[in-house]
């Protein structure tokens, strides 16, 4: 049999019919008109997935460190794997908002309650941990937990998404893994740092101001936070940060309420670490206005009333840093900033004050690893 | 995982004098925290903190 085959004829683009290139041509152009939002959805699925496994191998990850934590540090009678399981995957169930008067009470309310309890649980693990033990437990724990929520909350979106065929429900999934995924490797790489008591740059705050407050005699303000009296150039100062070297952020807004009953206060300074912008440069020191406090927001509320009622300027000074390096270790960077930071305070009780008055100066922040 | 990021940074402690000023540069001990007293002063026999710590990335 003579196949007279014109392989001229069946690619070539010159002639009258070309049937192999016309099915070149057709056949993607039916097959993306038909299935282009599948396929789209298969490429897209199989970027999510390699994160969503990363996400599980940073929660499997963080909860080995915890227990291993616990193993090494008090090596409880029975295996705490399973009690700091349970911790983990404890939830808060947020007040309702449809009549938002008196919220903040709640919010901060449901918040402690959680707080005080899961501490009560920690410490139940044995009796003989210490305070500085069981705020790194703690801080672990929180680590832990987010992240476990982290990949939960992503995996149940995933998989909906995949069930269902929705392509739109998985396009905003797209979106946000990227900067979900930078907080969870922040959270993950930070583990080291709270496990050793290092100081993360969240503490340049607390490293401000507990300078300050060496020499000095130290009471209580409220839990886990301290405070002083100092003076500089003729202005009363005082002093305000969260108890060191434990991992906490104490009560700010509870301890702002106690130093302020009773006495006049003629400014209010906060130092604190700011998440940059793309683009800025980190351990970048600037100046502003307003209470600088993260959180769940009722510290800076407590803060925010009581300037607002006595008509108080509250003044921030900030140094600027990458989730990354609020959470981590603090780099050189930011540690050689806290002279710098500490002079610009300086500069502000003298711009903003007059002598004979007074300031609460605030080191805002994680201070784990930092002292007073 | 964990170990990788540790190998990146290395851990340094500043102690500073108070009297004097001099800094010396030392590697990270357990127990370690910022304003914690160190020892006396190599040059002056004053009071040596810790003036800071931090990661250094190579």
């Amino acid at each position: 049999m003579d196949l007279d085959l014109d392989v001229d004829q069946l690619f070539g683009s010159w002639g009258e019919s070309s049937p192999l290139m016309m099915l070149v041509w057709i056949i993607p152009i039916v097959l993306f008109v038909f299935y282009g939002q599948r396929i789209q959805l298969m490429v897209t699925s199989n970027e999510i997935k390699k994160s969503i496994t990363k996400l599980g191998a940073y929660r499997t990850e963080s909860r080995d460190e915890l227990v291993g934590f616990v193993r090494e540090r008090f090596s409880p009678g029975s295996d705490p794997a399973k009690r700091l399981g349970v911790f983990i995957d404890y939830f808060s169930v947020m007040p309702v908002d449809l009549d938002p008067a008196g919220i903040v009470q709640k919010i901060q309310h449901t918040v402690r309650s959680r707080d005080e309890h899961t501490r009560a649980q920690i410490k139940s693990l044995h009796p003989g941990m210490g305070e500085q033990d069981l705020s790194q437990v703690q801080t672990l724990l929180e680590i832990a937990s987010t992240l476990q929520l982290l990949y939960k909350v992503i995996n149940h979106l995933f998989l909906t998404a995949k069930k269902q065929n929705n392509f739109p429900l998985i396009l905003p999934l797209q979106m946000m893994l990227p900067f979900i995924m930078e907080q969870a490797e922040a959270l993950r790489d930070a583990v080291p740092a709270f496990r050793a008591g290092q100081p993360v740059g969240d503490g340049i705050g607390p490293m401000v101001v507990g300078k300050m407050m060496l020499g000095a005699e130290k009471k209580e303000a409220a839990f886990q936070t301290v405070w002083c009296e100092s003076e500089y150039e003729g202005r009363k100062l005082f002093l305000l940060k969260a108890k060191g070297p434990m991992s906490t952020v104490g009560r700010m807004g509870d301890a702002v309420e106690g130093i302020a009953s009773g006495r006049k206060l003629d400014a209010i300074i906060m130092v604190d670490a700011a998440l940059k912008l793309e683009g800025e440069d980190s351990a970048t020191v600037a100046r502003g206005f307003g209470a600088a406090i993260g959180g769940i927001g009722t510290e800076r509320f407590q803060i925010e009333e009581l300037a607002a009622k006595h008509d108080i300027p509250v003044l921030a000074i900030v140094v600027r840093q990458s989730v990354r390096e609020a959470v981590g270790l603090m780099t050189e960077g930011i540690a050689a900033t806290a002279r710098d930071v500490r002079a610009q305070v300086c500069e502000m009780i003298t711009e903003n004050t007059a002598r004979g008055q007074s300031v609460l100066l605030i080191g805002v922040g994680n201070t784990l690893g930092v002292g007073q | 995982m964990f170990g990788k990021k540790k190998a990146d940074a290395t851990i340094h402690v500043v102690e500073r004098c108070a009297s004097c000023g001099m800094e010396a540069e030392r590697g990270f001990r357990k127990g370690d925290c910022v304003f914690a007293r160190a020892a006396a002063c190599p040059s002056c026999g004053g009071d040596l903190t810790i003036d800071r710590i931090f990661g250094r990335t190579s």
